[in-house]
């Protein structure tokens, strides 16, 4: 039947949104390595390293200037991971914002659909039959009854879609934050891992150190063995912690930034349907009644949102004739309305069993982040407290990463 | 007078002093001006006043103008002034604080504390934008108006002849500018820290502007294909 058309803009079909797969948990000897050191900044660690070490040895074990150098270890990559840490935190409140029912996009949506099931013909019974008073006498028409509630309902259709397109531009927003943060995160993923670099390097050197020492000074070797190397090798582990905190909100800010990108597909999608339908209702009112729908609000929503709707007003060009043609067989317009109402229900559908799968993905997400954040807090928690020792200002080596 | 006006937003000392005094001279002349006219009028309804209030009229111009462009001085606020000093006038107030307490420093001291003042100058338009309740705004508000004050006092409690004496590995005169060099060190970073937010949001506009008009495709399916 040539009414068959189908009334989807898309090429293939339904629309079909896919929420992404959750980040797993990643296990912190698992962290380093996404950001490789390159070759000259390993040359300037490994110098950073041993300049370090010729010092720390050159002290006296008993001296203040020894167990300043110790601090200096327990200092190593503090900035560089409460930097990570300030980053990871942000990013925890972030996925909740686009899936919330009660404002934005979602709730929009559901107005929508309020909106829509008001006009669906589908609801009205049989438009066709005559509309009688006390059942005998013919009043009115139910058909034309019918169409006048698009004039009223249009202005609220129009405001609605026009925030659906400010919640798109919101999401949109979001996504540029996220790939700002992204960048950012990346940084200091590169700075971190030029520290898990240098503590490892200092770790081994410290070891061969040691031996050396172990027949000529016994007690500066076991001292760096119980102070110097204990502690790097605490901070080696807090620095992997927060590795690997940071490599999981690097990897859910781009589920997140998946998320919001199929969520504007769908917003995208739920507009076009409904300005598809009502666009229909404009040619079936021509054909049933010959009566001219006239929808000012719709029409200057075309314009604005042109690029989205274009596609639908090309195939509801190819319907319009058609429609006329089968005017004569009064239901199957009515039926190519009905479709059209169809259409929209069937695109809120698939972004609600989107965003409960997505939802559900993001928590256990969230749920794996959350666990990092917590165990890498008391790391840095305990950093905190060490760095009360805090810094030397002017002398010595700074173990710090590179820029 | 300072506090009453809005925040300082990164004027150098002078300048600020020179506004100072130009409030001053102002203020002056506008009292020493009503007085005249006050006096005019009174005699335009009695009929003319005599020589003697004449004269009255005249010594109460010059005192009222005197009195007024010197006081209220440039005020320097105590260290528990500044604990209550909004955020947007922080940075102003302090600039004020440690510049009468430089001359009282040991000269490379001297050097940094100028360097902080600096700092702190081009801080202040920041701190003005900044939310009392944010963490960067507390993290702020500890180094400026309690441990700095806290350094430069309490190095001078210390009696000067021992100022320059080993204590404790040091001297005290070195544990200052160490001190202090922590301080300006962190000042710079905190900058740094404040205007993140803000090459951030500029950041994310640019690429937003991006992915909304030049590369729509990476924000979804937004033309479908024919």
């Amino acid at each position: 039947m040539a009414l068959e058309t189908d009334q989807d803009p898309a090429p293939n079909g339904g629309l079909k949104l896919d929420p992404p797969d959750p980040v797993p948990a990643v296990p912190p000897e698992r962290a380093a390595g996404l950001v490789p050191v390159d070759e000259e900044h390993k040359a300037k660690l490994a110098a950073r390293v041993d300049d370090f070490i010729e010092e720390l040895v050159a002290q006296d074990v008993n001296s203040p200037e020894f167990g300043r150098r110790v601090d200096q270890i327990t200092n190593m990559g503090r900035r560089e991971i409460a930097e990570a840490a300030g980053q990871s935190n942000r990013f925890l409140d972030r996925p909740v914002r686009a899936m919330d029912e009660t404002s934005g996009v979602g709730a929009d949506l559901a107005e929508l659909r309020r909106t829509v099931e008001d006009l669906d013909p589908s609801k009205r019974g049989n438009l066709l039959a005559p509309r009688k008073l006390f059942g005998l006498i013919p009043f009115g028409n139910r058909l034309r009854d019918y169409f006048d509630g698009y004039k009223s309902a249009q202005s609220h259709i129009g405001t609605i879609l026009a925030r659906l397109q400010g919640g798109r531009d919101e999401l949109l927003m979001d996504n540029a934050a996220i790939d700002v943060e992204r960048q950012k995160l990346w940084g200091s993923l590169g700075k971190l891992e030029q520290m898990v670099y240098m503590s490892k390097l200092l770790d081994e050197r410290l070891e061969a150190r040691a031996a050396d020492l172990d027949i000529s000074d016994p007690a500066k070797a076991r001292a760096i063995r119980e102070s110097a190397l204990f502690y790097v090798r605490q901070r080696t582990q807090d620095l992997l912690t927060q590795m690997a905190v940071s490599v999981q909100g690097y990897l859910a800010l781009d589920i997140v930034k998946k998320n919001n990108i199929e969520l504007v597909k769908g917003v995208d999608r739920a507009s076009t349907t409904t300005v598809g339908a009502l666009r229909t209702a404009v040619t079936v009112a021509q054909a049933l009644t010959n009566q001219k729908l006239v929808l000012d609000q719709i029409g200057a929503l075309n314009t604005t949102t042109a690029n989205i709707i274009d596609a639908t007003g090309r195939m509801m060009k190819d319907n319009s004739a058609r429609i006329h043609e089968q005017a004569a067989a009064s239901t199957i317009p009515l039926e190519t309305l009905g479709r059209a109402f169809q259409n929209i229900y069937d695109t809120m559908d698939s972004i609600d069993s989107f965003k409960l799968k997505a939802l559900d993905s993001m928590k256990q997400t969230v749920a794996a982040l959350e666990d990092e954040v917590e165990k890498s807090r008391a790391y840095i928690a305990r950093a905190e407290g060490q760095a009360q020792a805090a810094t030397d200002p002017q002398g010595g080596i700074r173990l710090e990463a590179l820029d | 007078m300072i506090g009453t006006g809005s925040p300082l937003p990164g004027v150098k000392i002078a300048l600020l002093r020179l506004r100072n005094a130009v409030r001053r001279l102002v203020r002056a002349s506008v009292v020493s001006f009503a007085i005249l006219v006050g006096a005019l009028v009174v005699s335009l309804f009695t009929g003319g006043i005599g020589d003697r209030w004449l004269v009255v009229t005249f010594l109460l111009m010059l005192v009222s103008f005197v009195t007024l462009s010197i006081f209220p001085r440039t005020r320097v606020p105590g260290v528990a002034e500044l604990r209550k000093t909004p955020l947007r006038q922080l940075a102003g107030q302090s600039v004020l604080w440690l510049e009468a307490k430089r001359p009282m420093l040991p000269a490379p001291a001297r050097t940094l504390a100028g360097r902080i003042g600096a700092d702190l100058d081009q801080l202040s338009p920041h701190l003005a934008r900044l939310d009392e309740r944010h963490p960067a705004a507390h993290e702020v508000r500890k180094l400026i108006d309690e441990h700095l004050p806290a350094l430069v006092e309490s190095y001078t409690r210390i009696p000067p002849p021992l100022r320059a004496r080993p204590h404790a590995g040091s001297t005290p005169e070195a544990q200052l500018v160490d001190g202090l060099a922590v301080i300006a060190r962190e000042i710079e970073t905190m900058t740094g820290e404040i205007a993140r937010g803000e090459l951030d949001a500029l950041a994310t506009r640019g690429r937003y502007l991006e992915m909304r008009y030049v590369d729509p495709a990476d924000a979804g399916e937004r033309r479908t294909a024919d």
